[in-house]
């Protein structure tokens, strides 16, 4: 079928065809918050039947009034066979440093493997910590997370 | 064979005209092509090299410029301030015009045309480059930082393993932020992918002061080599890895029309003829922006290795026609993300829509159903087929489930609202105008308590402010919800 030309979708009219895996809402409970006095954090998520493409989290909150640069480092946790093994994701960062949003996080395809025969859930392992090697984190700062996602 | 030569005529045109027009001939024209600037490393570059001497003198001169040239440094960094796109698919393509520009704008105060803007391979090198520190007397240097010469950015965000992760993720949508619509503001926050989440952010804030803040950090010289890294990993995760931007029209036709040129006129750009700049305006030396191998550093390793120098060689070495019409195909290819339509619920009636008189549409689909398909990571649509418009676009339709007194003034902010559809705002003589559209209803299905057997879709035809309705009807020929699961296909309009 061949389409006008003059029509244009607003909405999510088109955006349907690319949204694949849907954003996250927005409005998401927190289920963890992150400070710069306890900034680790551990969330569950939900099981993989097959080798995921990425991970989404979402920031749903930041209270940052330093304006400090802000990362969030992520490892997942889980079992395998082998036994318990943990692998590093890399990190978000914020920008602007207190600007909340949805985070999708590249897997390499290992780790997607893994994920898809985990024993047991997966866990992701959260840290708070400065975009600058070394540098400490000051208060206040309170980062809030929402349930993370595979994609 | 004609027409292919007057069609990449054109887009030599569109993509360089501000490097060859004047005029030339296809050979020229060709030639100035596989000349184009090269934008380089800038750690491989001497400080007294020319590139950043220039560089030192653009940055100068825009700083002397008046106020009211567009020119002027501040009034560079405002273009930024009051117009990027952050957090949805429009921060890759709209940075790449604003490099452009401000790399033409370097060009024409330096007298010096094949400048090229240099980057900084913060994978390679995470401390900001020498030759932006030392004090007021460098125009490069910005006093606001709060990273020190000598501290790196954090390697879990522009280290070797994750970058390469990052550059090795096929989807679009992951590695270039989440799409939104043509309706939508370009600021809109949608969602921040890979490359954008990771190192951009990383970077921004790492060095903080002006870069930390959108408003202020072009001000920072750094921010130009910093974005011309994220161009980079763009045009080799395209070109270089051969990986497809999407092709779908929200984000193809967008215009930008905040960028001025080198002469300080205002322009007005699209997005999808963005796609031929690193083909036909500038290049890149052929360094990949992931060294190989990745130095030990206990995160997983990429998967490729030194296959990327070869490839981005290879880049880098066309010269013929024939290798430039086989870019220019790449570029213009993108890929199509279909939809695998897993249970379809149809209603069984056309509708009519009108204005102040909102259509009701109960679609026998079990709520528990499509909650179930939403866990399992599919998406619930509702589709509009064969919607007829008689007149022109005096109205949208605003599309909510469950939500019975729906009506025009109900806010977007709705938890029932689902979308909005529209025809383009053009008049077709009086004759109609007919289309499909589908609204992803996954959000207001989740959200949403919804019980027993069906779902009621609620379709409000919404006038545009200030016009004169010349029609107030819209139909429906077949309404249906999907429960869908994505598909993406390459090449495929």
């Amino acid at each position: 079928m061949r389409w006008p030309a003059a029509l244009i979708a607003m909405g999510a009219a088109i955006m349907a065809g690319v949204a694949a895996g849907g954003a996250l809402p927005t409005d998401g409970r927190a289920l963890i918050g992150l400070t710069a006095s306890a900034p680790d954090g551990e969330l569950t998520l939900p099981s993989a039947t097959a080798p995921p493409a990425a991970l989404r989290l979402a920031v749903t909150g930041v209270e940052n009034p330093s304006m400090q640069g802000v990362a969030i480092a992520l490892r997942l946790r889980l079992n395998t066979p082998a036994g318990r093994i943990e692998r590093a994701l890399g990190a978000v960062a914020l920008f602007p440093s207190n600007q909340p949003g949805n985070f999708t996080i590249s897997l390499p395809a290992k780790v997607a493997n893994l994920v898809a025969h985990a024993a047991g859930p997966v866990r992701l392992l959260v840290h708070l910590q400065s975009p600058t090697a070394g540098r400490m984190l000051i208060e206040p700062l309170k980062v809030s997370l929402a349930q993370p996602r595979w994609r | 064979m004609e027409q292919n030569r007057r069609e990449f005529l054109k887009m030599a045109v569109l993509g360089a005209g501000w490097l060859t027009f004047g005029g030339c001939s296809f050979e020229s024209c060709l030639q100035q092509i596989a000349n184009r600037p090269i934008r380089k490393d800038v750690n491989t570059l001497a400080a007294n090299d020319p590139i950043i001497q220039a560089y030192k003198s653009a940055v100068s001169q825009m700083k002397a410029l008046p106020a009211g040239d567009p020119r002027n440094w501040i009034n560079q960094a405002n273009i930024h301030a009051n117009h990027c796109p952050h957090g949805n698919w429009f921060f890759l393509p709209w940075h790449r015009w604003y490099l452009t520009y401000f790399e033409r704008i370097c060009q024409k105060l330096t007298g010096m045309p094949d400048f090229a803007l240099p980057y900084w391979n913060w994978v390679k090198d995470p401390t900001v480059p020498a030759v932006f520190w030392g004090d007021a007397g460098n125009p490069l240097y910005d006093s606001t930082r709060q990273i020190a010469p000598n501290q790196a950015i954090d390697p879990s965000l522009v280290g070797c393993s994750v970058v390469g992760t990052i550059m090795s993720d096929a989807n679009f949508i992951d590695f270039a932020s989440d799409p939104i619509t043509l309706a939508q503001d370009q600021r809109t926050v949608a969602g921040f992918g890979s490359l954008e989440g990771t190192p951009h952010n990383g970077v921004h804030g790492a060095v903080g002061g002006d870069m930390g803040q959108i408003a202020l950090s072009p001000r920072d010289p750094i921010f130009w080599l910093h974005h011309n890294m994220i161009e980079k990993c763009w045009v080799e995760w395209q070109f270089v890895r051969n990986n497809a931007n999407t092709n779908d029209n929200n984000w193809t036709s967008r215009h930008f029309t905040e960028f001025f040129d080198p002469d300080g006129n205002p322009v007005d750009v699209q997005v999808g003829i963005g796609q031929l700049l690193p083909v036909l305006s500038y290049q890149f030396d052929s360094l990949p922006v992931v060294p190989s191998p990745c130095p030990a550093t206990g995160l997983t390793p990429p998967p490729a290795g030194n296959q990327w120098a070869a490839a981005w060689e290879k880049f880098n070495t066309v010269k013929t026609r024939a290798d430039q019409d086989a870019l220019k195909a790449r570029a213009q290819a993108g890929a199509s993300v279909k939809l695998e339509e897993i249970l379809r619920f149809p209603l069984g009636a056309p509708a009519t829509i009108a204005v102040g008189r909102p259509a009701r549409l109960r679609i026998s689909a079990p709520p528990a159903s499509l909650k179930m398909a939403l866990s399992a990571g599919e998406r619930v649509l509702i589709r509009f087929d064969g919607v007829t418009l008689n007149h022109t676009t005096d109205f949208f339709a605003k599309v909510f489930i469950a939500k019975p007194d729906a009506a025009a003034s109900t806010p977007d902010s709705d938890p029932h609202f689902v979308g909005s559809f529209a025809f383009f705002n053009h008049d077709h003589g009086g004759a109609a105008v007919r289309g499909n559209f589908h609204l992803d209803a996954s959000a207001a299905v989740k959200r949403l308590d919804l019980a027993g057997n069906s779902v009621e879709v609620n379709v409000v035809l919404t006038p545009f402010p200030k016009r004169v309705l010349k029609s107030n009807v819209l139909e429906i020929a077949a309404t249906e919800i999907q429960i869908v699961k994505d598909v993406i296909e390459r090449g495929v309009k």
